[in-house]
């Protein structure tokens, strides 16, 4: 028997679906940015964070965009606008990055 | 139960300040197949994207039984095929086609040996062939009202032809479709009626040696 997905779920299963293809040059360009803004700064703060997340995952973007476009009919055609692909992505970047941020930080205060 | 009918109408492209569309005007009923012909560059697929919605024109109105759609994927009430391969590398067929493929149309779906066959597998493993074929599935069988179809006969198989041809006979029973290729004699020999995109205007055919008057073919 089918089960197919319903409406919100549909949502995140595609947002998780664009996420993950994104994953490893998000992370890698954030750490390429996160290196050397720290280098320039001197220390991490909040607005920096997130400077470095948006440069991070805009890399990303433009990466996917550049390689993979043609795959945004599919995101389209499953109901999904660009904008809102980009947004919601990014809003869970953010998200994950402040746990792993904040998780890291309180296991450097312990040690 | 009144078919919806699909209006496009004003839409106007430019390019680099050369008009592409020029007031441009097509429209389709569910229960119908209109075929789309036109050169090479003549802005067949621009017309079609410019429906979808992921183009933006200087102008356009499209509306379906006269509610304006602002932006058309998002409500799932058209689908387009493009021409090239649109689905993401690495993921599941199975879970691809449970977001794609529309709730009432999944029963059919599922019984198809384009997905079957596949439904375990990642997109990355399909062959060419394979994998055109379950995307033109997926649109088929997703839940809009009317489909946009891109040069769906281009690059596929002469079994493949007549196979999509049965389908889309089928997907017409529920669905306004329109479609567009340079195989014409497939789309002349599926369509319900033909418009001709040319100057960067739609003109109806009704008689397929037209299309010789306006020196889109030179014999039919």
């Amino acid at each position: 028997m089918s089960v197919l997905i319903p409406s919100m779920h549909r949502l995140s299963t595609l947002i998780f679906q664009y996420y993950r293809s994104l994953l490893f040059h998000n992370v890698m360009f954030s750490l390429m940015v996160g290196t050397a803004a720290y280098a320039i700064v001197g220390k991490i703060s909040a607005g920096l964070f997130l400077l470095v997340k948006l440069l991070g995952f805009s890399a990303a973007t433009g990466h996917y965009y550049y390689m993979y476009r043609k795959s945004y009919y599919y995101y389209h055609n499953a109901g999904l606008s660009v904008h809102r692909l980009y947004l919601y992505s990014f809003g869970l970047d953010i998200g994950m990055s402040a746990i792993i941020f904040t998780l890291l930080l309180l296991w450097y205060r312990s040690v | 139960m009144v078919p919806l009918s699909l209006k496009a109408d004003s839409i106007t492209l430019e390019f680099k300040g050369r008009k592409i569309l020029q007031d441009v005007h097509i429209d389709c009923q569910q229960g119908e197949i209109v075929g789309l012909l036109g050169r090479n560059g003549c802005g067949k697929s621009s017309l079609l994207k410019i429906i979808f919605g992921t183009l933006k024109p200087i102008y356009k109105y499209v509306g379906i039984n006269g509610e304006v759609l602002q932006d058309n994927f998002s409500d799932r009430r058209i689908a387009y095929l493009p021409q090239h391969n649109y689905l993401p590398k690495g993921l599941k067929v199975d879970e691809v086609a449970r977001l794609m493929v529309g709730q009432n149309q999944w029963g059919n779906f599922e019984r198809q040996p384009g997905y079957t066959d596949y439904k375990n597998k990642r997109t990355d493993q399909l062959s060419g062939g394979e994998l055109r074929r379950l995307e033109m599935l997926m649109v088929l069988y997703s839940p809009a009202d009317f489909l946009l179809l891109d040069e769906p006969f281009t690059h596929i198989s002469p079994v493949m032809t007549d196979w999509f041809k049965e389908q889309l006979l089928e997907a017409r029973k529920t669905k306004g479709i329109i479609v567009t290729d340079h195989q014409y004699l497939n789309i002349i020999d599926v369509s319900d009626r033909i418009v001709l995109l040319n100057n960067g205007v739609t003109k109806p055919i009704v008689d397929p040696k037209e299309l010789m008057q306006y020196g889109y073919v030179k014999n039919i």
